[in-house]
């Protein structure tokens, strides 16, 4: 999903209101660059619900069963030590640990399943490539629209972002011309950001 | 009532974006680099005397029998406690959604990691035979013998470890969107080439957003039962002794409050000067400063109602050891100053804070804040000096003095904390940006 429209926005209305038209008129497949989180555009553009706590709570469960485990197959299992008559298996003591295995992995799942999730670290991607998308991040609203979409036409897409307020449009990925910018398209810029 | 706003003015969001990285692009002053020197030195002398130890042994230190736990677990257990203020801020504070812990949440959690860093540090040295510290872990050694997990040491290295590791990834996480920041803004290529692998190639898609925010707020709910957690297991490796003076169920919450306590004094002795030196007054204004003053104030007073409540136990227990720790060892024993000074700074300096203009000076903040950290320090000393030197057995009783290595160690992770926060305010954009446009945004809104 990276060959298609991207138009500019300098305002948190004009992109909603952009949005909320492409989404009226049945586009599915945008995406929007913003410098802050905007939950109407997260309402139209994602709607559906992350997979993100099932697969926590998934490394969370491992984690505890791990925790229990190890501390099981070590004082219990294969080298019980008799320590004042205690059960080998003492469950009060095992609970720390447990708990923090527990946190342990559930953490370190909803850290690397959040950069899965997100496909990063991805350095380089086509947008970085479009004049002007550095500010994205700092007080633009960036709208996309994606080429694959079925309702996808170059030409009226333009006038209606334009209509919009867009402040101009840009296909991506962007054309290069050939001879002398053909170092750069050797070594990519991994920060993109073509000044 | 609360006339003081959480950010001054009404800033958009290209001059955030200016104000919040300015600190990594103006270039270092002389008094910057006069401190990183001097902080530096410090850390090389930290790694000189741990090499001296290393060399001599531990002898070189002031721990014997009976008090063999010294300045080691003293420090640890300090620096440790000055972590969780830092997660306090940003996991507790950010699900109780509590908006004004945005502009100094990044700060205190760096905090946090440079603080949990110099802790990881003193039980490895207490070892005294550091290379085995992978003892520790559960691998299958040609011994085949495992650690034994009914002892709160193994909970401890866990629950340490766990905490750092936590708290390191929750800090990158929230950090991710302002690295692209700088990485956009950055003038040089050699700028825009460092900050742009560390930002990942985050490009602010809201379909990332999404995902982020989720996991974002999954790890606040990790961190929450953490800061809870590891000053309880800290403080289990004194409570399941016989000692007296350190056995006792009140502890876990004890130690948590006095963690928090002295923690925020730390955030509160950071802030006040940094807050000056970057011109950040804009986003960490007076509300802030009153804030963290006023949750220093509670958990205070959690601190002295505990001592209170250890006080009465001692004494309704009836057990003569007991009585005699509490009220002849710990206030007229030897080292029995440091009792007090924990008394006066820990329960009485602070109530200071009921004064409104007290916690609105900067200036008498960061007094109250500095002599909580000497305070809390203070603490950790009588608890375990004063506890340790008088034991049951009257003939085994004993003093305790540091020695030059002690304070030296000591001293050098105090340079070595600030070296590593002064490389974070210079290279790190320690104001969450993406947040602190959010909170911006917000206020815009709510005051047209």
């Amino acid at each position: 999903m990276s060959d298609g429209i991207l138009a500019p926005f300098d305002s948190v209305q004009a992109i909603v209101q952009a949005a909320r038209t492409l989404h009226a008129q049945g586009y599915r497949e945008l995406d929007a660059f913003v410098p802050r989180p905007v939950e109407a555009l997260e309402e139209l553009i994602a709607p559906e619900r992350s997979s993100l706590p099932r697969i926590v709570l998934l490394g969370g469960v491992f984690g505890a069963l791990a925790g229990i485990g190890v501390q099981w197959f070590c004082n219990a299992w294969d080298y019980p030590i008799n320590v004042g008559g205690r059960p080998p298996f003492s469950l009060p003591a095992f609970i720390p640990i447990t708990f923090e295995s527990t946190v342990l992995f559930g953490a370190l799942t909803a850290f690397f399943g959040v950069l899965y999730r997100m496909g990063l670290p991805k350095l380089w991607h086509p947008t970085f490539e479009v004049p002007g998308f550095e500010r994205a991040s700092i007080d633009q609203f960036w709208l996309f629209v994606s080429a694959s979409d079925p309702q996808f036409q170059a030409g009226p897409l333009e006038n209606l972002l334009l209509e919009h307020g867009a402040l101009e449009v840009c296909r991506t990925p962007v054309e290069t011309p050939a001879a002398p910018s053909g170092a750069q398209q050797a070594a990519p810029d991994p920060q993109g950001a073509a000044s | 009532m609360n006339a003081v706003p959480m950010i001054l003015g009404a800033p958009d969001d290209a001059a955030l974006s200016r104000t919040l990285t300015a600190n990594v692009f103006r270039p270092m002053g002389k008094l910057y680099l006069g401190l990183v020197s001097l902080c530096l030195l410090g850390t090389l002398g930290l790694f000189g005397l741990i090499a001296y130890t290393f060399v001599m042994g531990i002898g070189v230190w002031g721990n014997n029998i009976p008090v063999a736990w010294g300045f080691a677990i003293i420090n640890f257990v300090w620096w440790i406690g000055i972590g969780h203020a830092g997660t306090f801020i940003s996991a507790i504070l950010l699900l109780l959604e509590q908006s004004w812990r945005t502009s100094i949440n990044r700060f205190a959690e760096a905090m946090t990691l440079f603080a949990v860093i110099q802790a990881l540090l003193f039980p490895l040295l207490h070892l005294g035979r550091p290379w085995f510290a992978y003892w520790l872990a559960p691998y299958p050694a040609t011994m085949h013998i495992w650690p034994q997990f009914r002892s709160a040491l193994p909970w401890d290295f866990v629950a340490v470890t766990t905490y750092f590791t936590v708290s390191l990834v929750f800090w990158y996480l929230g950090l991710i969107p302002d690295l692209a920041v700088v990485r956009d803004r950055a003038t040089t290529r050699g700028k825009r080439i460092v900050y742009g692998i560390f930002a990942l190639g985050w490009r602010g898609s809201v379909r990332h957003l999404t995902h982020y925010r989720i996991a974002y707020g999954l790890l606040a709910g990790f961190a929450t039962p953490l800061v809870v957690s590891v000053h309880s297991v800290v403080s289990s490796d004194f409570a399941i002794t016989i000692l007296p003076g350190w056995h006792s169920t009140l502890f876990p919450p004890y130690f948590v409050a006095g963690a928090i306590f002295s923690g925020f004094a730390m955030v509160q002795t950071l802030l006040i000067p940094c807050r000056r030196i970057f011109g950040m007054e804009q986003v960490i204004t007076e509300r802030h400063i009153d804030n963290i003053a006023k949750l220093t104030l509670v958990t205070g007073l959690v601190v002295a109602f505990s001592y209170g409540c250890e006080f009465f136990v001692a004494w309704y227990s009836g057990e003569w050891p007991e009585l005699y720790t509490y009220f002849h060892g710990f206030t007229e024993g030897p080292n029995n100053a440091v009792f007090w000074t924990a008394m006066v700074c820990n329960v009485l300096v602070p109530q200071l804070y009921w004064f409104p203009f007290m916690r609105r000076q900067p200036v008498c903040c960061w007094i109250i804040a500095v002599l909580v950290n000497v305070g809390m320090w203070s603490e950790r000393f009588f608890l375990i000096v004063q506890s340790l030197q008088r034991d049951y057995l009257v003939s085994a009783w004993h003093g305790y003095k540091p020695t030059w290595v002690d304070w030296g160690i000591f001293g050098g992770t105090l340079a070595f904390f600030m070296l590593l926060f002064l490389v974070f305010m210079r290279f790190v954009p320690f104001v969450p940006i993406m947040e602190v446009k959010e909170l911006a945004a917000h206020t815009r809104r709510s005051q047209p």
